[in-house]
């Protein structure tokens, strides 16, 4: 019915509903400025055609990621992102309005992780770049995450996991101070990044044994050092 | 009562007295600070036959940890249930349990010793006669990086003054846990036993398998699924009692003030002749709730709801019971 109302409003060329002729200029903008990104313009293109944004939203969309990408900030950073409003069916400008914020939280991080040695270092993996915008959009301080940086600079790869589990820490009502005090001994344990989710079961174990958090954190500090699992932790904590 | 008097004589308290100071005094700068816990309930259970009961629940919980240097530690937990049910001739019951546990590791194992002493001076809810069982446990565990492997010897026996079904049981249970994840663990456990019933000269042996799975789903939910085949052989009469059993869990904290939990049981028990097939059965299931809710980590207003139903060939032995308990706890 839509496609219906449109073509007796928007008179289409021969080559058929997918060729509007007011947009052909458009499409020339979109073949122009996706032959001056970089790399991943395909993605974007692609992206974009499976999409049903008007050209005008699609130019400015790529105009965006010309920008971004001209800022140094990958265009893989800001792709998931495009994707998803498209997969859900968001509209252009909501997508927009988004993919704005995104950037400019990977320009603050990015900031932000050039303060320290630690932060550099993460900042060469785009993951942990994009955890630390993602960090900043959820409303977590400066001070915290400059801290959860510095805490990292022993175990790199432990920088999402562990800072997953402090959002978890937070969200589950324990403060910032033995949440950082936590993540620490963590981070230099030998527990594998990918079990640093499994402190919160101990945690929610403790409470169904009436043990405080406050009282169990130090005393998963004081085995963090002999085990090297989650399972061995329960054994001696409880 | 026999056992009441057991346990009220003066050396049994002359003993327990010193074992509870030798324990407290070993390592006191070691140790966590204990967890003690009163609760105090309301309960209302229902039954098919005889008539619903409405009464009081009391309970109180000690917990205690103390570490020896880095790689060992002992660790009591004491607990006991007392339930008076004013409104149907006064009716007492109560439960007590008392377990130790030696803990010491080495480089990749882990060997560990465990006694306990259960009872019930006046019978439980379950329509438990009074008893006393204590048990025992040595295990030994092989840790891995992603796999444990156990072995363990255990046993108990069970007292019971008012009836004629003391028994002894002594098993060997050799397990093996996989846990590359902490979203996914899975393991597996086989169990071989004798009980010998002192008063009645009969032998069962037992064997069971067991097969679990649990893990964590997000941060705040974990589960655990666990199935059972087991089969209990009678030697003198040849009777035969194959089993098979599940059970599942599900605990929610979303939030440090709330836990929730969820478990449900099923369980066919079928009754072999030592010559003839199926001479009866029982099933059995039911699922049990509880939620708390604590304002400041030492106060918690607690909701427990349960129902179990049977089913069995005798129409006797079928029934139903739902019991809904609400109480406070306090931890000090």
């Amino acid at each position: 019915m839509r496609r219906r109302t449109l073509s007796v409003k928007r008179p289409f060329a021969a080559g058929g509903i997918r060729f509007p002729r007011p947009s052909f200029i458009g499409l020339l903008c979109t073949a122009l400025l996706v032959a001056s990104l970089p790399v991943c313009a395909q993605s974007v293109e692609s992206a974009l055609a499976r999409s049903r944004y008007s050209q005008d939203h699609k130019v400015t969309i790529i105009t965006l990621f010309t920008e971004t990408a001209e800022s140094d900030i990958p265009t893989d950073l800001l792709l998931p992102k495009l994707e998803e409003g498209i997969a859900k069916g968001i509209p252009a400008p909501r997508v927009l309005g988004a993919l704005r914020r995104e950037a400019e939280n990977l320009m603050q991080a990015r900031a932000l992780m050039l303060h320290s040695e630690e932060g550099k270092r993460l900042l060469a993996d785009p993951a942990s770049w994009a955890r630390t915008a993602n960090l900043m959009a959820v409303g977590v301080s400066i001070e915290e995450i400059e801290e959860l940086i510095a805490l990292c600079n022993r175990r790199i790869e432990g920088f999402r996991p562990a800072t997953y589990l402090y959002v978890a820490l937070l969200e589950w009502g324990l403060g910032r101070k033995p949440a950082l005090d936590l993540i620490g001994p963590l981070l230099v344990s030998s527990i594998p990044p990918d079990s640093y989710m499994g402190v919160m079961d101990l945690l929610a174990g403790g409470r169904r044994r009436r043990i405080p958090p406050e009282e169990l954190v130090p005393r998963i500090q004081r085995h963090l050092e002999h085990a090297n699992s989650i399972k061995e932790l329960e054994k001696w904590i409880y | 009562m026999d056992l009441l008097k057991i346990i009220s004589s003066r050396r049994w308290r002359w003993m327990a007295a010193i074992f509870m100071l030798v324990f407290a005094g070993l390592f006191p700068a070691h140790g966590y600070a204990p967890t003690l816990l009163l609760g105090v309930y309301g309960q209302e259970l229902f039954f098919g036959e005889p008539p619903d009961q409405a009464g009081i629940r009391g309970s109180a919980l000690l917990s205690w940890r103390t570490l020896m240097g880095e790689n060992a530690s002992l660790a009591l937990y004491a607990r006991s249930i007392a339930e008076y049910s004013p409104l149907r001739n006064g009716q007492f019951y109560d439960s007590h349990t008392l377990a130790l546990e030696a803990l010491i590791r080495g480089e990749g194992r882990r060997v560990s010793l465990e006694g306990g002493l259960n009872g019930s001076g006046y019978g439980t809810i379950e329509d438990q006669a009074p008893y006393l069982r204590p048990d025992w446990r040595i295990g030994f565990e092989r840790l891995g990086d992603d796999a444990l492997s156990s072995v363990a010897y255990s046993g108990y026996y069970l007292y019971q003054p008012s009836g004629s079904d003391d028994a002894l049981f002594q098993g060997l249970t050799a397990g093996l846990v996989v846990d590359q994840s902490v979203r996914l663990r899975y393991g597996m456990e086989v169990l071989g036993g004798w009980e010998f019933w002192t008063e009645q000269d009969r032998n069962d042996l037992l064997g069971s398998l067991k097969a679990s799975a649990g893990g964590l789903i997000g941060y705040f939910v974990d589960w655990g699924v666990a199935a059972q085949l087991g089969l209990r052989w009678s030697q003198n009469s040849g009777q035969r009692n194959p089993y098979v059993s599940l059970d599942t869990e599900w605990a929610w904290s979303p939030h440090r003030q709330v836990s929730l939990e969820l478990g449900a049981f099923a369980r066919e028990d079928l009754y072999l002749g030592p010559a003839t097939g199926v001479e009866s059965y029982k099933f059995s299931t039911g699922l049990d709730f509880r939620g708390d809710w604590t304002p400041n980590d030492r106060l918690y207003v607690v909701t427990e709801l349960s129902t179990a139903c049977r089913f069995a060939d005798d129409p006797q032995e079928n029934r139903w019971s739902a019991t809904a308990r609400a109480g406070v706890e306090f931890s000090f």
